[in-house]
């Protein structure tokens, strides 16, 4: 198992210990012969010793020492992601939109041109025009309705 | 039978009314053109599209989602065929031959008899799953909850063994998926549970928003670390577009047996077309008397892989319409659409909405028609989607997917939870857990814990219910013993590639 494995498995134990924490706090009394925490306890402890499975069994396995090696392209992009939810009800869906898909086109090795600002533009507009006219979904405009 | 025909003939009638039948064509299209994309599975391309079907009626967005299903199942083919990059596992069998096809200058048969083979199987599923699906929905209209919680539990298990990895990485990922499940207000009592404080927690975590994020951003996260790590070359497509005779001879009867193998392995619960497609390939290559051409551009591999990963899509649905119960990742997502459209899979849905159903599986057929009718004639087109730059599509997938995340309830919330999920999956396939596993016990966790505690409600607080019911307790037994029985299996040093 490699140490990315065991981190990973050993965060899912570390949920499984903070949803039994807060499902305790579920008033037991609630429900007739079964209370509304007891699924969910039952769901955590079974991921809980599943879990438990894994990280002993592969203490006898031999360690794998290949890397997880998460890249800079997949850290960039959470991050612009992220960047992106935030942006969208200040700066509104379209220009948000456009923003995120000209900075990821660039982040991806396009070169400055017309051309990446052109597809980002037009893409958010599709975009907006499919959800907004055709479907009827209203999407996020700014705070001054420039969206 | 004569109920049944009758009941498909009305099926018709619906399916090839104007807005239906451009529901099929329209996801059939979509279907294969995001399918088609380097990368992106079936799973990932039914995720991304559900919100173009919002505000569709019922019967339409679902028939565009069956249609899209079948699209993406092909779109995958080109992939691996041309680029040797399948677009989820059960593509992998394709890749192999299609792949050596291409290098010799067969492309062209390679797609062609793939999409036959895709077509016979379609339609080879379909009529099993007419068959077979009414009379199983009637035997379900017996269970009790506990007969559901037994099937749905065992089901669950069962397929953590299929699903692909270690079926102990499985079992965590499905808990954490019923972990997940659970958020929000719980129905019975009006308690609200795991929610943070939030109240846009309190209907739950949106099923689209975890599907859209752990399939469609987890799988462009991937991407770029796949992309990273090999260099993709497109060959030409070239030759004939039109198999020779000699090669329709060739892959008759593998089409014959694979549509059987892949209807019959896709009824079985977490296998999907995965196992449908590996099993039909191996049965060729024993029966076949020359099995050394076999990885070296057999066109019975590529016929047999085809046609049996699409015949499985038909087996899928019928536990899933009949009793409510996914069987893989995509049928899992394919559920996640049903719910959100207000549609309850199940043993009622036969008797409450025969008709929806039925126009629903004779459209099955409409899509499988218009996928060959497309599919022949726009290789050439669909093939020119390979030359749009990742650079460009990626970013658009995922503009695509945090659009579809917000569009479920206009939620930012959603928006947030879309790219978290996404860090969720890509997390888990960089350690080898399964998102599938995952995604499939969160579509059936508030199922499950309604259907334990009814059952333990009505025999008065007897956990034993579950034991003393046959029907339950076979399929527990079954479920758990499959669980151990695949995790010696997985001691082996052989590794599986998670779906």
């Amino acid at each position: 198992m490699r140490q990315a494995e065991r981190a990973f498995t050993w965060t899912i134990l570390a949920f499984c210990v903070a949803y039994v924490l807060d499902a305790t706090t579920i008033d037991m009394r609630l429900g007739q012969q079964v209370s509304a925490a007891a699924f969910p306890l039952a769901a955590a402890a079974f991921t809980a010793v599943s879990s438990v499975v894994l990280l002993v069994s592969s203490r006898r396995a031999r360690d794998l020492d290949r890397p997880a090696d998460i890249g800079r392209t997949e850290v960039l992009f959470t991050a612009m992601g992220f960047a992106y939810w935030l942006s969208l009800p200040w700066l509104g869906y379209v220009v948000a939109t456009s923003l995120f898909l000209l900075m990821g086109t660039l982040s991806l090795g396009e070169r400055v041109s017309l051309r990446p600002f052109a597809v980002s533009i037009g893409t958010a507009a599709a975009l907006w025009f499919v959800f907004v006219f055709l479907l009827g979904v209203p999407l996020p405009d700014p705070p001054l309705g420039l969206g | 039978m004569t109920g049944s025909l009758h009941l498909l003939l009305q099926g018709f009638a619906g399916a090839l009314s104007l807005p239906n039948l451009a529901s099929a064509f329209a996801g059939a299209v979509l279907g294969t053109v995001v399918g088609v994309l380097p990368g992106i599975g079936p799973s990932t391309t039914v995720a991304l599209l559900i919100p173009i079907a919002f505000k569709m009626s019922p019967d339409s967005a679902l028939i565009m989602m069956t249609a899209v299903y079948c699209g993406a199942m092909y779109g995958g083919s080109l992939t691996a065929v041309l680029l040797k990059v399948p677009g989820e596992a059960s593509s992998v069998m394709t890749a192999i031959d299609g792949h050596e096809m291409a290098k010799q200058g067969r492309a062209g048969s390679a797609l062609a008899i793939s999409a036959i083979g895709s077509w016979i199987g379609g339609t080879f599923s379909v009529i099993g799953l007419m068959l077979l699906a009414p009379p199983l929905a009637e035997f379900a209209l017996k269970f009790g909850p506990a007969e559901y919680f037994g099937v749905m539990a065992g089901a669950l298990l069962f397929s953590l063994t299929l699903i692909g990895g270690s079926p102990a990485k499985a079992a965590v990922s499905a808990g954490v998926g019923l972990m997940l499940s659970m958020v929000g207000t719980d129905l019975q009592t009006g308690v609200s549970r795991f929610t943070l404080g939030m109240p846009d927690l309190l209907n739950g975590i949106e099923i689209l928003a975890l599907i859209v994020g752990v399939f469609g951003v987890g799988e462009v996260l991937w991407y770029f670390r796949e992309a990273r790590q090999q260099t993709l070359e497109r060959l030409p497509l070239e030759g004939s577009l039109w198999p020779s005779p000699q090669e329709f001879r060739d892959s008759a009867w593998p089409i014959a047996r694979s549509s059987v193998i892949g209807f019959v392995a896709g009824l079985l619960p977490g296998s999907g077309s995965t196992l449908a497609s590996i099993t039909a390939y191996f049965v060729e290559k024993r029966v076949s008397r020359h099995p050394e051409r076999f990885g070296h551009g057999a066109i019975e591999g590529v016929a047999a892989a085809e046609t049996a990963n699409n015949a499985a899509t038909g087996g899928a649905l019928i536990p899933l319409l009949t009793l409510g119960i996914p069987g893989s990742g995509t049928t899992a997502v394919l559920m996640g659409a049903l719910l959100m459209f207000g549609i309850r899979p199940g043993p009622l849905l036969f008797t409450e909405q025969s008709d929806l159903v039925w126009t629903v599986i004779a459209s099955l057929y409409v899509s499988n028609v218009m996928l060959l009718a497309l599919n022949l004639p726009l290789i050439r087109m669909f093939v020119r989607i390979l030359d749009i730059p990742p650079r460009y599509l990626m970013p658009m997938i995922l503009a695509l997917a945090a659009v579809g995340g917000f569009a479920a309830n206009n939620s930012l919330t959603d928006v947030g939870l879309v790219f978290a999920f996404g860090v969720l999956g890509y997390f888990m396939r960089l350690t080898e857990y399964s998102p599938a596993a995952l995604v499939l016990a969160f579509v059936l966790g508030e199922r499950m814990e309604q259907s334990f505690r009814q059952a333990v409600e009505l025999s008065g607080g007897d956990l034993t219910v579950f034991m003393t019911s046959p029907i339950s307790a076979v399929m527990l037994s079954v479920g758990v013993g499959a669980l151990l029985w695949g995790r010696r299996g997985a001691r082996s040093p052989e590794v599986s590639t998670p779906a």
